[in-house]
């Protein structure tokens, strides 16, 4: 009995292996390039950092760059702050309805972009006249970076012991000092925990971007999609490079930010 | 175990808490039905019952935490039906302690001063006190993690007693911790409250710390106050039967009064057993509904088959045999099945008995005889 | 035991005050997220729903009349068959998804000991990642002059390079490649809460592992199905990326469709009345997925 269970450890462990190789292939590959001295990008030249150096003298790219931080930032403050509260909302208040209010607000996530894009697009142009551009893009990262912020930290608010907001109020704090002093700092953890996972996501997006961008709002996602009919270039190398590392970092940071938390909130 | 030098049936001692007449209903379950009670300066007070009994609704609606839908609650002669838990002179020991994670003990403690807005100087001098005052001295920058329960309970305490309230609430505090544990932390507990002064309002479902405790006790059960008197008299002479098996009382008989005359009254129990009894002071005979005797007030005579005298007599005779006897040490648990009706009496000889009672066995026929005023009249 | 009709006046004044509490609070806490809903969601499906009974103008205008033209036109023509592919390639993913997605869930979970962290971040990070960009890396990969082929012929192993872009194969394997993690991390999540003991409990009742693994893990790991299931079919119905790239303009889906409309061609009634076939199925999906309990295992492995 011993013996298939390691056989089939074995074997799952080679299927594990696989799978992992066949999701990370494509981008160590194109990390790979992007310090390859090969013109094009798809092949082993020599190592060399010049398409980095080269992307920081470029200036569409620092243009673009620049605005999708921009809107990466803003995105990550307003949406964890909405997520934030919503969540506290939703998890102390009960009201008819409650269900359906949960269930539409993943609707933002799940729908393909293209439906949330093209409606956002009509919207903006057709019904409430939003400029295309920052306005618009904010406004559209914002609605679907929110409800993730509100599902992490209501997934942290279910494992915690409330008791210590009822011992504070009892021990002469008013609701709004608990919040300051008692709830707001065992939430740090999630809220920096989505904000993390938030900027990663609006810094990518591309798809709804696209839709609502209008003309002359060049995020970096746009940009590498524009320069995507040229095939391979040592730019999308870098750039792509510099987006993976961005999330590694952000998955970083909030692995380590959970790990602390942990250890101070354990009782 | 007995009552302490607060309790003065005499003396006028200040009322801190009062509540009045207070219902508070949740779907389907009437948690408190109609309670009232007062509770005096500086005693040790506690809720004794099963677990939903209300008595943990009761203090949250005391501290605060939940509002009552009927009656009031007055904290030292004021109402505070209006004002939310922070603006209440009321603290509370929560049974998880709820001490907070991110704070260290000094900063627990000192949470509540930092609120009323003491300066920090004597934030720190009053803190240190608490500390001392809770033997947790050396410890006061550790965080919650690094402490054990009965430290954690203690700093809880203390925690709530640096705001020097005028009712000290305790929710079940020992109830996470280990026996051993309980037993050190209850005298730890009656120390520091003899010490401070404060008037503590304890719940807990268990009886010999409720016991062991408190200067008075209310039993409730379902929402309603059964009893309330000291320790004493809440073990020597429960009221209802449900007060008096939760007190652990083992010789319980259920019944009715069946016939009343000369001053005394038949009381037949539900296995056809008779007893002659005179009537009780209050002369309330048809609530009666059983009556309850101490083990350790039964006496036990060797032999005896012949039939019992069915008259008013000073005691109260029963032929039986002898079941079962369990050594116990100090003293012996004996189980008599009665003749006449299918009861076990339990009954506690101690050691030092007499030569007879010390040799008897398993078996053997016996009468018990218990005098009639040892008999606990039962009510509900 | 009192009823509570038995409460006298003062009672219902106190009901009262909770609700309005309860308004409140609702008020202040739950007000952006509603207004972002009702204004950033129901009501551009709303607009797009109403502007697909509309007539399209030339040059992309529109003409506000009501008609049903956008309907017909989807039924038949093409776009009919266009949504059923792109209904079935969803299915084929999101049943690859599974088949290749359980053994690993399973092997992190079971398996995966002290490590188990960094498997997850494997497998995390790709699912956060620029999707544009992985999607351009696996194209890298794949293409005519592509890394694959150039070892490939390198290796000696083919003399001409294989043509796997602007294939079925090609669009099939970018969608798993894309949306694989978000089927393997609510699987996984769904795997660490199950009980060890249901499972000895099992083995001790006789079952073999394989009937162990069917009759009691795979049950019990439904909630893991259903969400990864909601994560891959839904956004994968409608995806117009990976058509795009992958198939070129032989291969097309739903949501490549809707994208044309809106931005090449501009029209916007046909595009609306697409957007909004696809949106209606995706929610119809989405209710019933979530009756039958997707939703927690959903939010459980956020």
């Amino acid at each position: 009995m011993k013996k298939k269970k390691r056989i089939a450890q074995k074997i799952l462990w080679v299927l594990s292996i696989l799978t992992l190789v066949f999701l990370w292939a494509p981008m160590i590959l194109i990390i790979v390039f992007s310090f390859s001295n090969n013109k094009y990008g798809s092949s082993w030249e020599g190592f060399t950092l010049k398409w980095y150096v080269k992307l920081l003298s470029n200036d569409q790219v620092r243009d673009a760059l620049t605005r999708s931080l921009i809107i990466a930032g803003v995105t990550v403050v307003v949406a964890t702050f909405i997520g934030t509260i919503t969540a506290y909302g939703l998890y102390k208040l009960n009201f008819r309805g409650k269900q359906f209010l949960r269930t539409s607000i993943l609707l933002p996530i799940v729908f393909p972009s293209v439906v949330t894009g093209s409606a956002l697009l009509v919207f903006f142009t057709r019904l409430i006249h939003i400029p295309l551009g920052y306005p618009s893009i904010i406004i559209a990262h914002i609605v679907f970076c929110s409800p993730l912020a509100v599902f992490i930290i209501l997934g942290r608010m279910q494992r915690f012991d409330w008791a210590w907001e009822e011992a504070a109020l009892d021990l002469g704090a008013t609701p709004f000092r608990t919040f300051l002093r008692v709830t707001g700092p065992q939430l740090l953890p999630a809220i920096m925990a989505s904000a993390m996972l938030i900027f990663p996501w609006s810094f990518d997006d591309f798809v709804i971007t696209y839709f609502v961008s209008g003309v002359g709002s060049t995020t970096l996602p746009i940009y590498v999609f524009s320069q995507l009919r040229f095939g391979a270039t040592p730019v999308i190398n870098t750039i792509g490079t510099l987006f993976v590392t961005i999330t590694m970092l952000g998955m970083l940071a909030v692995y380590f930010s959970q790990k602390m938390g942990n250890k101070k909130s354990s009782t | 175990m007995s009552g302490s030098d607060t309790q003065n049936a005499g003396q006028q001692q200040a009322v801190c808490l009062e509540i009045r007449d207070v219902v508070k209903q949740f779907p389907g379950v009437t948690a408190v039905d109609h309670i009232s009670l007062e509770i005096e300066e500086g005693e040790i007070f506690s809720f004794l019952g099963p677990s939903g009994c209300g008595k943990s609704t009761l203090l949250r609606v005391v501290a605060g935490l939940e509002n009552q839908d009927q009656g009031d609650v007055l904290i030292a002669g004021k109402v505070v039906n209006d004002l939310p838990p922070y603006k209440r002179d009321c603290s509370t020991v929560f049974q998880s302690h709820a001490l907070f994670p991110h704070m260290t003990v000094a900063d627990n403690i000192g949470f509540g001063l930092v609120e009323r807005k003491i300066p920090k100087a004597e934030i720190k001098k009053r803190v240190q006190a608490k500390v001392d005052l809770v033997n947790m001295g050396g410890m006061e920058d550790r965080f919650p993690h690094q402490l054990s329960g009965g430290q954690m309970q203690r700093v809880a305490l203390a925690r709530s007693l640096v705001l020097e309230p005028t009712v000290l609430l305790l929710d079940e505090p020992l109830a996470a911790l280990d026996r051993k544990l309980r037993k050190e932390m209850q005298v730890e507990l009656k120390r520091i409250q003899r010490e401070v002064g404060t008037t503590f309002l304890n719940v807990t479902h268990d009886q010999k710390e409720a016991l062991s405790l408190s200067d008075r006790i209310a039993v409730m059960k379902d929402g309603v106050l059964l009893q309330i008197g000291t320790p004493n008299e809440i073990y020597e002479t429960p009221r209802t039967r449900f007060v008096a098996s939760f007190m652990g009382a083992s010789n319980i008989f259920v019944g009715s009064v069946v016939d009343s005359a000369d001053g005394n009254i038949t009381f037949k129990t539900e296995d056809g057993l008779k007893v002659t009894l005179p009537i009780p002071a209050d002369g309330a005979v048809d609530q009666i509904s059983g009556f309850s005797v101490h083990p350790e007030l039964v006496e036990l005579q060797p032999g005896g088959t012949d039939a019992l005298p069915t008259g008013p007599a000073a005691d109260v005779l029963l032929a039986g045999v002898i079941k079962e006897i369990f050594y116990l040490g100090d003293f012996s648990e004996i189980s008599v099945q009665l003749n006449d009706a299918d009861i076990k009496l339990t009954v506690y000889i101690s050691r030092s008995c007499g030569e007879a009672e010390a040799k008897m066995t398993q078996g053997q026929a016996v009468v018990a005889r218990f005098p009639a005023e040892s008999m606990n009249i039962l009510v509900g | 035991m009192p009823v509570l009709d038995e409460v006298p006046g003062s009672q219902t004044q106190a009901k009262k005050r909770e609700k309005r509490k309860l308004a409140l609070n609702m008020a202040a806490y739950l007000s952006p997220i509603i207004v972002i809903i009702v204004v950033f969601v129901f009501a551009p499906l709303a607009i797009i729903l109403f502007f697909s009974f509309m007539k399209s103008g030339p040059y992309g205008s529109i003409i506000y009349t009501f008609t049903f033209e956008n309907i017909i036109a989807m039924a038949g023509g093409g776009y009919g068959k266009i949504f059923l592919q792109s209904v079935y390639l969803a299915f084929q993913t999101n049943f690859l998804c599974i088949l290749f997605g359980y053994p690993i869930a399973y092997y992190i979970a079971r398996f995966g000991g002290k490590r188990k962290v960094l498997w997850i971040f494997m497998i995390i990070v790709p699912s956060w990642s620029s999707y544009l960009i992985r999607l351009y890396a696996l194209k890298t990969l794949v293409g005519t002059k592509g890394t694959l082929n150039t070892v490939l012929i390198n290796l000696g192993l083919i003399s001409e390079p294989l043509q796997i872009l602007y294939t079925n194969f090609a669009v099939t394997m970018a969608l798993v490649f894309a949306w694989l993690p978000f089927m393997i991390l609510p699987i996984y999540a769904a795997l660490e809460g199950l009980d060890r003991s249901v499972l000895e409990a099992a083995a001790d009742l006789g079952a073999t592992p394989f009937r162990r693994f069917f009759r009691v893990t795979l049950p019990l790991t439904r909630g893991g199905l259903l969400a990864g299931s909601i994560l891959v079919f839904i956004p994968t119905v409608g995806e117009w990326l990976v058509p795009s790239i992958f198939g070129g303009s032989k291969i097309m889906m739903a949501g490549s469709l809707v994208a044309h409309k809106f931005t090449q061609v501009g029209n916007i009634p046909q595009g609306s009345s697409l957007a909004i076939m696809l949106a209606a199925t995706l929610v119809l999906i989405l209710y019933l997925t979530i009756k039958w309990g997707g939703r927690e295992a959903l939010e459980k492995a956020l």
